[in-house]
């Protein structure tokens, strides 16, 4: 399937923060005590973290992995769950045209 | 435990659909020294390494390997999207077919089913990391003759990442190495 341009570049940007921050981690199980790329590691974490986080907010709780997803506040106030669990339904990662 | 995210660790493209290159394909999806192995033996040589690095060594690059079976299959739905019945039958993917339809089933590019006498799991990590590091640079041959069996772009460009990741892997494995040669050095046995 077909995603909006802005969708797939977004989804490519967090699959690259991603990569970085595991080959970071790969390069750190060997080497434990390097200062310098424990920061890149962090720094790629947390840039991994803020992009998949506003990818979830812009294109849906469920588009990337499983999440606490609700729904709107009922008149009493209390949080009800969504009309339907959109984990079934946002695209797999075969399906997309990248 | 593990959990799914839905997306590939890279981006997995084909220009056009090719039956003989899926075909070819299949041996990184359920042959010797394909993804699944891979994933298997490294995830299964854990329980035998006495060194934490090299239990994170092995976790790591055990669940990266299932993330590339995934981008195999990926590449194989997408080179067999859109055959019908009969591009397929008179491709060299009709017994296949015959079988089990489009599914993607962990075979060799022969049709040979998976299978663990591919993989190895010692109580020594010493010769566990021989095999990886052998299985890496087999793995690494294997993306090449790909590479070398195709024009597609787009599938150069897919293979070339994951050939990239054996060069990398074997590198850690051979780091991992050295460290479990000192720990020996250090008279634990």
């Amino acid at each position: 399937m077909m995603l909006p341009p802005q969708q797939l570049a977004a989804l490519k940007e967090v699959m690259a923060a991603e990569f970085t921050t595991h080959e970071l981690q790969l390069f750190l199980d060997t080497h434990p005590d390097d200062m310098q790329a424990m920061m890149a590691h962090h720094d790629a974490c947390m840039r991994t973290m803020e992009l998949q986080t506003a990818y979830s907010q812009q294109y849906g709780c469920h588009a990337l992995m499983p999440c606490c997803e609700m729904g709107q506040m009922d008149p009493m106030g209390q949080m009800g769950p969504t009309e339907r669990f959109s984990w079934v339904d946002s695209p797999w990662p075969w399906e997309i045209q990248y | 435990m593990w959990h799914y995210e839905k997306k590939l660790q890279y981006p997995a493209k084909v220009s056009m659909p090719d039956l003989k290159m899926a075909k070819n394909l299949f041996t990184q999806y359920g042959g010797p020294d394909g993804e699944l192995a891979a994933g298997v033996r490294y995830l299964t040589q854990r329980y035998s390494m006495p060194l934490p690095l090299g239990k994170a060594v092995l976790t790591d690059i055990g669940t990266e390997e299932f993330a590339h079976w995934e981008i195999i299959a990926t590449l194989i739905f997408k080179l067999v999207d859109g055959a019908s019945a009969k591009d397929i039958e008179k491709s060299p993917l009709a017994p296949f077919f015959a079988i089990r339809d489009k599914a993607i089933f962990p075979v060799d590019s022969d049709g040979v089913p998976w299978t663990a006498a591919y993989i190895q799991a010692m109580g020594d990590p010493v010769a566990n990391m021989h095999e990886d590091m052998a299985a890496e640079q087999k793995a690494r041959t294997v993306y090449e003759q790909l590479i070398n069996m195709t024009d597609d772009r787009d599938l150069i460009d897919t293979l070339s990442f994951l050939r990239e990741r054996e060069v990398v892997h074997f590198q850690r494995f051979g780091e991992t190495l050295m460290r479990v040669y000192e720990y020996y050095d250090g008279g634990v046995f």
